[in-house]
């Protein structure tokens, strides 16, 4: 296996990729007993529309998510309950970019491991267990559906979106699952569910060599390439439409905005760093603006700005509790314009880029978040113990270009959730 | 494994030294009992001591300060725990290995300024601070409502221990905030920093010992009067059957139950009461999981918790309107199931598994760590996490028997909910 150490990070990792396409990688840590595994898929919400063996197909919403339940089906029986009974917390997740199943364990290991990957290498859908699920996850959605932190971003992607996937919830709807069966399950996981297009990261007490081999031993030899998923047309920087309010049983409106970027292309490390380094300046704990909002009582210490990307989309996300959104979004807005007119300091960058260092330095010493960090990352194209490196790469010049294009009304859509008008 | 060094009389640090993570951490801890009178102005101090200092007059300048030393992070902490409310700081920093500079110190340093040089003006805190912080507790205590899971729990509870300080919650009320003034609030933190007992938790690659010098170093400022160091056990009541509904606009209908186990004051009551709790209502492989969720999909979720400080168990679900009393009678059902014996040996042994995986992630992770001990602090218990598995691993299915034949149950809370369309 091949040795990847990044002595400035204090971190080691073995990686190798099977025969089959999987791509393996493994983070030694003896001196805990417990071990964290996480199998990820390349396959997620929003990959309904796709080409695969020269024809074209175009799925329900909400497949990626009713899969997800499904895998944990095994002939013998229900693969959670194995895992209980070997000791290890087992879950999964499914998000727009991707699926994944992970669980922890400080026993059986190896048990676990085998456990893992033959559940989700091993495909056991019945009419019958579709069918039963199907209640379950319309409960999953009406859950959602009354959670505000889940509807105040819903509306955001569905109304700011014109084409694009991430316009729809995770999970579907009621009547998009409705049309989910056995056959879409199957076609779907023949699609997507390739070892080509997986990655297994284990971090903890487990031998590199131990983890190849239980992974080679699960998967068949043959290199199959994944479908291809069609987005419909390129997204438009600009927002469809800048607003969307609903009222729900809030004691206070809560918000979600976004500020739109251009898309990132596959394996740039760079312009997350540039996006979140600009939105720290601009509005980050120890920004003018921030305390300027948080003395005049329109923002909380739950306020949070930072910047994403799903399939290369990307956005300045920005978030939190307000009596009054809108003056939040303005004055955003007009700290972007002075900050372009007026520049900001060098050192202000620089003691930025040391925290923000520190602090992923830090969140290494987590075992799920890493793992997920690094399938996530991999999946985008980059190494993402590399950050060091991306980080030294980014200049001024970058930042001020994210200032000077993104924080504008064409590119700016707001989500509102507020109280009902007789609540409470 | 862990260290407990006494600082002061009434100020304790329990310290562990590990060098497996690029992260330090520590908390202080000022130790109240939960009260009416005192409960939201317990918890509004971190956050007015947070705003500002006289080296750091805003939040803005103590986050300059942080991101100088690498990101480094402080936060409030108001815990309930039982009867006992505990408020402070939690700090989290990288080790001064990985950076070559004296990052704890430092740290430590941040928390004595906090701690003894809050802005005032003529005795109060500072207008501009505390009518902020007052008005984003009071905010706070109203967003309770937004999950309405939690509050569907904190509604029973209410109603359950109406007369019991348990029945007060973390932050304490709106209604009990109101009154308190900048002067007011500054009176009382100067009577608490001088009379309550302080527990302090530090983890990192530091020493015991030289964790302790630094912090005695600092906190030798602190004005210490008589200390109230009496251990008050919460309050143990009888159960008495109620049941309460309240109509909102939901596609889910919340169900809360309360109800009263036996005392657990000794560590065999305690493992024994928290294993029923897993084989009854704790994960996949419970009874609550198995055969109200899974079998008969009568819930989208449905667990139950203990509460060691209080013993009370409080069992959750999310429902249909209609289900309630279905629901309701299904999970007492399965509790009387479990009083019976109608227990596997199979359910016994994968609850302990499930109990002892969760012990392991306590032990490698520091925040839950400092939650543990700090916990032991409140209950004046020594014994140590790996003493509390070994007594759980003990744990007979007749023992788990007789805990869920003491099961009381009390209240229970109803959201019903009603969609618009």
């Amino acid at each position: 296996m091949l040795k990847r150490e990044y002595p400035r990070l204090g971190e080691t990792y073995y990686e190798q990729t099977l025969p089959n396409g999987l791509t393996v990688r493994v983070l030694p840590r003896q001196d805990f007993s417990k071990v964290f595994a996480m199998l990820a898929v390349n396959y997620g919400s929003v990959d309904t529309a796709f080409s695969c063996n020269g024809r074209h197909y175009r799925t329900p919403d909400g497949v990626a998510h009713y899969l997800e339940h499904k895998m944990f089906d095994l002939p013998e029986g229900d693969a959670m309950e194995q895992f209980s009974r070997l000791g290890a917390s087992p879950n999964a997740f499914t998000s727009y970019a991707m699926t994944a199943y992970h669980f922890q364990t400080s026993e059986n290991a190896e048990e676990c491991l085998k456990l893992g990957l033959r559940m989700v290498l091993t495909p056991c859908f019945t009419q019958a267990s579709v069918e039963k699920e199907r209640g379950i996850i319309a409960q999953e959605i009406r859950m959602y559906a009354d959670s505000p932190d889940s509807q105040v971003y819903e509306r955001l992607f569905a109304n700011m979106l014109r084409n694009h996937p991430c316009r729809v919830p995770i999970s579907g709807s009621l009547e998009s699952i409705q049309q989910i069966t056995e056959q879409t399950l199957q076609l779907c996981y023949d699609a997507f569910y390739r070892p080509s297009n997986m990655i297994l990261v284990v971090k903890g007490n487990m031998e590199p060599e131990t983890v190849l081999r239980l992974a080679e031993q699960a998967a068949a030899d043959t290199c199959y390439a994944p479908a291809i998923t069609d987005y419909g047309a390129p997204e438009p920087l600009t927002c469809a439409s800048a607003e969307t309010v609903r009222q729900m049983d809030v004691s206070m409106p809560t918000f979600q905005l976004a500020f739109r970027c251009p898309d990132v292309s596959k394996g740039d490390a760079t312009a997350e760093i540039a996006g979140d380094l600009a939105a720290e300046l601009l509005m980050g704990e120890s920004s003018a603006l921030y305390q300027r909002l948080y003395d005049a009582g329109l923002i909380d210490a739950g306020f949070s700005a930072g910047y994403e990307s799903i399939r290369g989309l990307a956005m300045i996300s920005v978030g939190g509790d307000s009596r009054d959104p809108y003056a939040v979004r303005d004055a955003i807005w007009q700290e972007a314009e002075r900050m372009c007119r007026e520049g900001f300091a060098q050192e202000d960058f620089l003691r930025l880029k040391k925290s923000a260092v520190g602090r992923r330095i830090r969140d290494l010493d987590g075992f799920d978040g890493t793992c997920y960090r690094l399938a996530a990352y991999y999946f985008d194209g980059v190494d993402y113990f590399d950050f060091q490196a991306a980080f030294d790469a980014v200049t001024p010049e970058d930042v001020m270009q994210v200032l000077k294009t993104c924080f504008v009304p064409e590119r700016t859509s707001i989500s509102v959730i507020e109280p009902r008008k007789e609540s409470l | 494994m862990e260290q407990r060094i006494e600082l002061f009389p009434g100020v304790h640090l329990t310290a562990i030294q590990s060098d497996k993570f690029k992260t330090g951490c520590f908390s202080l801890n000022l130790v109240r009992p939960l009260c009416r009178q005192e409960a939201a102005m317990n918890a509004l101090i971190p956050s007015v001591l947070l705003g500002g200092t006289r080296r750091y007059p805003d939040i803005r300048s103590i986050s300059r300060a942080l991101d100088n030393l690498y990101g480094a992070t402080v936060g409030t902490l108001i815990r309930k725990k039982g009867e006992t409310q505990l408020v402070g700081f939690y700090a989290d920093y990288i080790e001064d290995e990985l950076v070559g500079e004296p990052i704890f110190q430092k740290m430590v340093e941040l928390l004595g300024e906090l701690l003894f040089h809050p802005l005032t003006e003529e005795g109060a805190f500072l207008g501009r601070i505390f009518d902020g912080e007052k008005q984003k507790l009071t905010d706070a205590i109203e967003a309770v409502v937004n999950d309405k899971r939690a509050y569907a729990t904190e509604q029973m509870l209410k109603t359950m221990c109406a007369g019991e300080p348990y029945g007060v919650p973390r932050t304490g009320d709106a209604a009990d905030l109101k009154p308190v003034t900048a002067l007011g609030l500054y009176e009382h933190y100067q009577k608490i920093l001088a009379q309550s007992r302080l527990e302090l938790f530090y983890m990192g690659r530091q020493s015991p010992r030289t964790a302790a010098d630094i912090f005695a170093n600092i906190l030798q400022q602190l004005p210490r009067g008589r200390v109230d160091g009496a251990q008050r056990a919460p309050l143990f009541v009888q159960a008495h059957e109620k049941t309460v509904e309240k109509r909102l606009n939901l596609s889910q209908s919340k169900l809360s139950m309360g109800l009263r186990t036996e005392r657990t004051d000794t560590i065999d009551t305690l493992a024994r009461n928290m294993v029923m709790s897993v084989v009854f209502g704790g994960g996949p492989n419970s009874k609550l999981f198995r055969k109200v969720r899974e079998e008969q999909s009568l819930c989208y979720y449905v667990g139950a918790s203990f509460d060691k400080y209080k013993d009370v168990m409080i069992v959750s679900a999310g429902i249909d309107a209609g289900q309630r009393d279905a629901v309701k009678d299904e999970i007492l059902r399965q509790l009387s199931l479990c009083a019976e014996g109608d227990i596997t040996e199979q359910e016994m042994e994968v609850a302990k598994r499930q109990l002892d995986a969760a012990f392991r992630s306590v032990m490698d992770s520091p925040a839950s760590l400092d939650d543990f001990y700090i916990g032991q602090t409140v209950l004046g218990a020594s014994y140590t996490v790996e003493v509390l598995m070994q007594a759980v691993q003990r744990v007979t299915r007749e023992q788990v028997m007789a805990a869920a034949q003491a099961v009381k149950p009390d209240t229970v809370y109803f959201l019903r909910g009603e969609p618009e369309c």
